[in-house]
């Protein structure tokens, strides 16, 4: 019997709408001119994979990443996720810039529906308990990273998602980063990188191209 | 059920929290409303002498003072109510939070009413401390008896989902709260927050009873300054939340699932 799909999409067909502007508006439009970002992606990913997408910048490596997270839906077909998902990107949406880490990690165990205790947890796999107690603002860039790492991981999410978080990762970071994908684990991990070291971490690639998905062998 | 109530609960005071916080780390935009609000009490006394006698002005409940800065309070408490939420949800629009926010299982009215707490416990607070000030040392007598304050608490919650119908549309527009611009103008010319609506055209009299405002803002008076909501009014607030609240949750599920199909929970 085959193990059921941590992660499946059939047919998934996604657009990106611009703003209304007046002349959509006139013409009773809420949106204005779309964009297919993804087109006719099928994928069945399984828990213990842990799959890097590459792809160049703009080719729908984040959106797919984005759909997979649950915060696009779909023009055409079904995104299937079974289990938490745990989602890090590596630029500053995912924070508050006075807010400490701690109050950050706190409000990520609220809303994901996580133990309190696990701010603990996520914070010492991503060496970051000497940061804890301080403002975003007052953090560098690399430690920024390693609290949006920590951040995806509360509430142990059986599919993780990692769009790029290695950006600005210092070596602590990465190594906790390469611990990550590198330990086999229970669940899924599907990342977008750049990076080549992180890539050959993978157990399968993905190369995302104008919006299609093809697999590559390594 | 009981679990997912909790949840629910979690969620929202984790929201106020971070919104408490985020205040709290910058005091001075908190302590210049303080002072402004101060001010606003005085220039309020001093506008309520300058019209002393004025005809429609000596027969309100509490004194023309009273009845104004009453008003006044409503309109700050009724922006919080409508316009908070989607002032918030906006900017987290704008800042890309929105979507790490609604990535868990945190849904659409109880994200939006999470949002909407800090704003609206500030606005109360801001009223009780107005109204102290006031009452200490500008004369100001209260009435409030558990009746007026059950009819206050009803005329608030009876603005709430217009609230949710402001977040719901700026969700979609992508623009800072319409709603909440259209409804604090018209409460301001319609609802009596500054002159009593007597003073109106006959056809803007019947047109401003159909304001949602309207009664809110007689039930706040009355809560506060005593007498009885009329029968009418007491039926529209009762209305207002029997029917808008299960419409506004409604309306906020529609727009976050067609935020999400459009790609329209962050502003990239």
């Amino acid at each position: 019997m085959t193990a059921p799909a941590c992660l499946e999409f059939s047919g998934v067909d996604l657009e990106v709408c611009a703003r209304a502007g007046l002349g959509d508006l006139a013409r009773l439009r809420l949106t204005g001119p779309a964009r297919r970002v993804l087109e006719g992606v099928n994928l069945k990913l399984y828990a213990g994979q842990r799959v890097a997408l590459l792809g160049a910048n703009g080719a729908g490596k984040t959106t797919l990443l984005r759909a997979a997270a649950g915060v696009l839906s779909p023009a055409r077909g079904v995104v299937r996720v079974t289990g938490r998902v745990g989602w890090g990107v590596a630029d500053d949406r995912a924070f508050h810039r006075r807010l400490t880490v701690r109050a950050h990690l706190a409000l990520a165990c609220a809303l994901l529906d996580a133990p309190s205790h696990e701010v603990d947890r996520v914070a010492a796999a991503c060496a970051l308990a000497s940061a804890l107690d301080q403002p975003v603002e007052a953090l560098s860039t690399g430690v920024r990273a390693r609290a949006a790492l920590a951040r995806a991981l509360v509430g142990a999410p059986e599919v993780l998602l990692l769009d790029e978080v290695e950006r600005g990762l210092d070596s602590v970071g990465r190594a906790a980063l390469a611990e990550r994908l590198s330990t086999p684990a229970g669940g899924l991990v599907l990342f977008a990188t750049h990076d080549a070291q992180l890539a050959a971490l993978a157990s399968h690639v993905l190369r995302v191209e104008a919006g299609r998905v093809a697999p590559e062998v390594l | 059920m009981r679990r997912a109530l909790r949840a629910r609960a979690r969620a929202l005071a984790a929201l106020f929290w971070r919104d408490w916080l985020e205040a709290r780390a910058a005091p001075w935009s908190g302590l210049s409303r303080a002072v402004s609000l101060v001010l606003a009490v005085g220039s309020t006394h001093l506008v309520a002498q300058a019209v002393l006698g004025a005809p429609r002005t000596d027969a309100l409940p509490g004194g023309y003072f009273a009845w104004l800065l009453t008003g006044l309070l409503f309109a700050d408490i009724a922006h919080a109510l409508v316009s908070g939420a989607a002032e918030r949800l906006r900017a987290l629009q704008l800042q890309g939070g929105l979507e790490v926010d609604l990535q868990g299982p945190v849904r659409g009215a109880t994200y939006v009413v999470g949002l909407s707490l800090f704003p609206v416990v500030s606005a109360l607070a801001r009223a009780g401390v107005v109204l102290a000030v006031a009452a200490g040392a500008l004369g100001l007598r209260l009435d409030v008896t558990w009746l007026g304050a059950a009819q206050l608490a009803l005329g608030l919650a009876a603005l709430w989902p217009l609230g949710l119908v402001a977040a719901s549309v700026t969700l979609i527009v992508q623009r800072a709260d319409p709603v909440g611009r259209l409804v604090a103008a018209a409460a301001m010319l319609g609802s009596g927050v500054a002159y009593p609506r007597e003073v109106l055209p006959g056809w803007a009299v019947t047109a401003s009873n159909a304001l949602p405002t309207t009664p809110a803002l007689d039930a706040l008076r009355a809560g506060l300054l005593g007498g009885a909501l009329s029968a009418p009014a007491m039926i529209a607030l009762c209305a207002g939340l029997a029917l808008g609240g299960p419409l506004s949750v409604a309306c906020v599920a529609q727009a976050e699932a067609w935020a999400r199909r459009h790609g329209r929970l962050s502003a990239d």
